[in-house]
């Protein structure tokens, strides 16, 4: 079942001379479940794309659907609580809230859409995550591994439709690093998590089921 | 606890210092808008209750009036009081020695009257009936019988006559009086009494008498003094007969005191009452016979028409408009200070999903919180200040001036300072509300806000890096590219200096216009002569040996002029041709007045002056400003001639030539001269230097003593050549505004300049907070400590010389703008505010150099590497 269409998307930035083309017309589409990589080189544009995906940014042409749901068709409003529900996104460098513990920052997202979260569910996901027994610390009291984990429990509390991971292993150290591909993998094969992940790493890029190169704002097919 | 509020505390917790500096610009703008409104309605209690006790509390008084009248006023709605006080005539007292107070004056009041009037006892208790009556005091110093409480006492109540006039009610005992022949043309006084207005036979009487109308047996009760309040107002001074009083006489035609329930309603109830319509300029509306009590009812209803209440309302409205302008700007700035500390956070929420709408929510929230605590602080600091100011003012004014000074609040200052609180900081955390709503999840996520550079290729100037290293080089080039990052600090700091200019001013021509006034004296008893001579002011200094005085010299009365005449042409001013009514072309030539000092007084007034006396002992000091005052109520300041400092003033005096040289030209006097203005010239100059030339003589002393009063009467009795004035009351009073006045001023521009201060800091605190990570990159490339502190001191330099020219020439425009408001009413030409531009300089200049000072010093002393890692907490 499709749950994500990219159509022809398109972003340019400034014009003229210095206009710069960082999307180029790329369409695909992803099932539900699927674990995909998008790889590339520096500058090829994989945050760009991401962002556009989750709504981050908006295209300067072209349609992004998930679950059905045209996303550039909303308002800002309606886009951020659309986000705040049906995308998880976790960054590079963590970009938690420094002055809400762990526990806070995972539950972010529902306590802006003023919901209660059910304890035995924040448990279980501290729980697999880790984070039992720091659940009341503030970010700068953790390890970068730690960090990262908070921000993957932040993109999954909400179970959204889509994860979306700029290059979340990018900052860590091996070891840290395994942990979170294991917990994405879990997340996907166990609760049957959608990810998009975007790496430089070609070894991380082997645990996904497909791989997405982009090269220059295009495709490479 | 709904999320946003969690993160708004949380961030007030972590970052006390921008949240303590936020609450503080709240508190001190919320306290002064209260403190503002909290002396303006003290000063209306205490000017009420100062006129009450002087005038006691009524609004509307009407003379003989009957007794239904005074029943129908009683029984008004819209009357609170009547107080009802009958004339019943004059007596003789047995015993009573005054000559020039004969007889006993009795009033009648009635019961309720006693206590409403504030009649103070000396002793006994107020008469219940008309065979009871209070005895005036004063009457027992002149009594040969003794008089106590419980004697009895006959009077033979009637009019005074003189002959066949009946004489007034409360004129003096064979008063003064001006004879008028029958054409209506006045001959001189006399000391004998006449009477009557265009009588064909002036008269010429020298006895009054008493036309008894009945008699009365009295038992005393009690006695007053005869400087009680009410005593005073309900008779004469110069009466001829001392007021006593008693109960129950009251029938027949009689004075009503009126005090009205709502002051504010006077016209209506004026008009409803006695038929007056109060503007309408028509005094005989009415055939009551009526005065009102307009002091009284001006400052209970604070109506505009009394001009001392217009000025007052008009500056208490700039002071507030100015507080607000400084408030909003400041705390407008600690909100955006804030939120930019905060945008990484506000993008971060953003990209999790937080709508626009809940992040602006949450942006005014953080406001409306500071403000829950800022503002009631505030209030309370300001009713503390004006409590305190109110105990101060009490302190300076006592024995000085017999006013009342109360502290009053009502819950109106109250309510309009916590509006006006809530309403700046309200506008202040819209404008960052609109910013924050702006911030995209992208900015948050690359950070990208901060480096909003122009592309521009920006050369700095060789001489930069010749003079100051590569951190100028740096700083240089930070200041071209990130203009806006410092624009609100040259802002708030540019917007300090001017409001600290612009009050200044304001203060400065405040007591310029006070100044004709309220100079500063440095004696208290001034003695005049007045006999051709003048020898008897010398035998006074000799005699009496006064140490601390000053002696004025004029030319002598035995001479033929005292005026020298000036002899240089073309002398006279356009100023004064045009304004003082001189004639180009009079054949009379311009004189001037001549004041003589000795060695030890010039070389004082030179000294005043800042000149050395030794250059100037042979020459003049020339004083020839007057105040015009012009036909369409302003007064403009002049000169009368056009000598110039180190001119030759050729002269004439009593046939002597003198060719003076003037050594300074100015608008003072010496001392015992004060305040006087001389329109055809002064000039000063050195008795003992020209004695052999001039013939003075003393005309003035002015002598500064610690027993004034003593001194006065010492020498009114002693010396008979010569006129006493001691002028230590007015003198302490003048001294008195001028305090009182200064600590006004003064303590505004400082409270104003705190909020400054407060807003300054702020700015800068913050600005450094944000870029340590960018310090902590610069030193760890390799920067050494010193060149770091040379580019921070060189940033600090570009930016605050560009805030203070900005400041000044603000400065500078809105001074002229208050010169032309003054010169309205009072024209003496613009003052540049050369002390206020300097003040502001010299303290932005220290207040920044510490600040930063202070700040580099905290982050000299943090490691680099951690810096760069940690987050913005």
């Amino acid at each position: 079942m499709e749950i994500l269409r990219v159509e022809n998307l398109t972003k340019v930035y400034g014009k003229d001379e210095s206009k710069v083309v960082a999307i180029d017309n790329i369409s695909f589409t992803v099932d539900k479940g699927e674990f995909v990589a998008i790889v590339g080189a520096s500058g090829s544009g994989k945050s760009t794309l991401l962002h556009l995906i989750g709504g981050v940014d908006r295209p300067t042409s072209g349609k992004v659907f998930i679950d059905g749901k045209d996303i550039y068709k909303m308002n800002d409003d309606n886009l951020a609580i659309f986000r705040r529900r049906q995308v998880g996104l976790i960054y590079q460098f963590y970009n938690l809230i420094p002055i809400l513990n762990v526990e806070e920052n995972i539950t972010l997202p529902c306590d802006l859409d003023n919901r209660k979260v059910d304890k035995q569910e924040l448990n279980n996901l501290l729980k697999t995550l880790g984070l039992e027994t720091r659940r009341k610390h503030l970010p700068n009291e953790l390890s970068g591994g730690q960090q990262q984990r908070t921000s993957i429990g932040r993109a999954i509390i909400t179970n959204p439709s889509i994860i979306l991971a700029d290059e979340p292993t990018g900052n860590l150290d091996s070891k840290s690093s395994d942990e979170i591909i294991n917990l994405l993998k879990k997340s996907n094969k166990e609760y049957k998590q959608t990810i998009i992940m975007i790496t430089h790493n070609i070894e991380i890029a082997k645990i996904a089921d497909r791989v997405i190169e982009i090269e220059d704002g295009k495709m490479r097919k | 606890m709904n999320i946003f509020k969690k993160l708004t505390v949380r961030s007030f917790k972590l970052n006390k210092k921008r949240t303590i500096g936020t609450i503080i610009g709240i508190v001190l703008s919320t306290a002064l808008i209260c403190a503002v409104a909290g002396m303006a309605t003290s000063l209306q209690r205490s000017m009420v209750e100062t006129i009450v006790k002087d005038t006691g509390y009524y609004h509307l008084k009407l003379s003989n009036v009957t007794n239904e009248d005074a029943e129908k006023f009683r029984n008004n709605r819209d009357v609170k009081d009547v107080n009802v006080v009958k004339d019943v005539g004059y007596s003789n007292l047995e015993g009573n020695t005054n000559s020039d107070r004969p007889y006993i004056h009795l009033y009648s009041m009635d019961m309720n009257s006693f206590d409403n009037m504030h009649l103070e006892l000396i002793d006994g208790r107020y008469p219940e009936n008309s065979n009871e009556i209070l005895i005036n005091e004063d009457i027992l110093k002149y009594s040969t019988k003794e008089y106590k409480i419980g004697d009895k006492v006959t009077l033979n109540l009637g009019d005074r006559y003189a002959g066949e006039e009946y004489i007034n009610s409360g004129w003096d005992y064979l008063p003064y009086e001006y004879a008028y022949k029958p054409d209506g043309s006045q001959k001189t006084t006399s000391n004998e009494l006449v009477i009557g207005e265009n009588i064909s036979e002036p008269q010429r009487i020298t006895e009054e008498n008493l036309k008894v109308n009945f008699s009365r047996e009295f038992t005393i009760v009690g006695f007053v003094s005869n400087n009680d309040m009410p005593i005073r107002r309900i008779s004469f001074i110069q009466d001829a007969g001392f007021a006593c009083i008693t109960n129950g006489l009251e029938e027949g035609k009689k004075d009503i005191y009126i005090a009205l329930s709502n002051p504010r309603n006077c016209e209506e109830d004026f008009k409803e009452m006695i038929g007056l319509e109060l503007n309408s300029g028509n005094f005989a509306d009415t055939d009551y016979v009526y005065s009102i009590n307009y002091d009284l009812l001006n400052w209970e209803a604070l109506s505009a028409s009394d001009s001392t209440i217009a000025m007052i309302f008009a500056v208490a409205i700039v002071a507030i408009v100015i507080i607000m302008i400084t408030s909003v700007y400041c705390i407008k700035n600690a909100f955006s200070i804030s939120l930019t500390e905060k945008i990484k956070m506000y993008g971060m929420l953003s990209s999790v999903g937080a709508t626009k709408k809940q992040i602006k929510k949450s942006v005014i929230e953080e406001g409306m919180l500071l403000s829950l605590i800022g503002i009631p602080v505030g209030i309370l600091a300001g009713i503390l200040a004006v409590y305190i100011l109110v105990i101060i003012v009490r302190k300076i004014l006592n024995g000085v001036v017999d006013v009342e000074v109360v502290f009053s609040i009502s819950i109106l200052p109250i309510i309009i300072a916590a509006m006006l609180g809530i309403v700046t900081v309200y506008l202040s955390c819209l404008s960052a509300a609109r910013k924050a709503r702006k911030v995209t999840p992208l900015e948050a996520i690359r950070s990208t806000k901060e480096i909003k550079v122009n592309s521009k290729k920006v050369k700095s100037p060789k001489i930069i890096k010749k003079i100051f290293g590569i951190g100028g080089v740096i700083a240089y080039k930070n200041l071209k590219r990130s203009k806006k990052k410092y624009r609100t600090t040259v802002v708030s700091i540019a917007i300090s200096v001017f409001i600290f200019i612009a009050t200044s001013t304001l203060i400065t021509y405040a007591f310029e216009a006070m100044g004709g006034y309220y100079e500063d004296y440095d004696y208290n008893i001034k003695v005049i002569s007045t006999k051709t001579g003048g020898e008897e002011l010398l035998d006074i200094l000799h005699n009496e040996k006064f140490e601390d005085y000053t002696l004025i010299y004029g030319v002598s009365h035995r001479e033929e002029s005292a005026f020298m005449t000036l002899q240089d042409e073309n002398i006279v001013s356009d100023f004064a041709i045009e304004k003082m009514g001189y004639n180009e072309t009079d054949e009379y030539a311009p004189q001037a007045t001549v004041i003589g000092l000795d060695n030890k007084d010039f070389k004082k007034f030179a000294k005043e002056l800042n000149l050395n006396y030794n250059t100037v002992k042979d020459k003049i000091i020339f004083n020839d400003y007057s105040n015009i005052y012009q036909e369409d109520g302003t007064t403009i300041r002049g000169r009368t001639y056009n000598y110039k400092k180190g001119d030759t003033l050729k002269g004439e005096l009593n046939g002597e030539k003198f060719d003076l040289e003037i050594a300074e030209i100015t608008d003072k006097m010496p001392s015992g001269l004060e305040g006087a203005t001389y329109g055809n010239g002064a000039i000063i100059i050195n008795v003992d230097g020209y004695k052999d030339r001039i013939d003075f003589e003393p005309t003035d002393i002015a002598i500064n003593v610690e027993n004034p009063t003593e001194v006065e009467r010492n020498l009114s009795e002693t010396y008979h050549d010569c006129t006493v004035q001691n002028i230590d009351k007015q003198v302490k009073f003048y001294q008195a505004v001028r305090l009182l006045t200064s600590i006004f001023a003064y303590g505004f521009i400082v409270v104003i300049t705190l909020i400054g201060v407060t807003n300054i800091f702020n700015t800068l605190t913050s600005n450094i907070e944000l870029r340590q990570k960018e310090f902590a990159m610069l030193k760890s490339i390799g920067m050494t400590r010193k060149e770091f502190n040379k580019m921070i001191n060189l940033e600090t330099v570009f930016y605050s010389f560009k805030a203070l020219l900005y400041g000044i020439v603000l400065g500078l425009i809105a001074s002229f703008a208050i010169y032309k408001a003054f010169a309205k009413s009072l024209d003496f030409g613009f003052i540049w505010p050369i002390g206020a531009i300097i003040a502001a300089s010299v303290f932005v200049l220290a207040i920044i150099f510490i600040i930063m000072k202070f700040a580099i010093s905290k982050i000299n002393k943090q490691n680099i590497i951690e810096t760069i890692r940690k987050e913005n907490i």
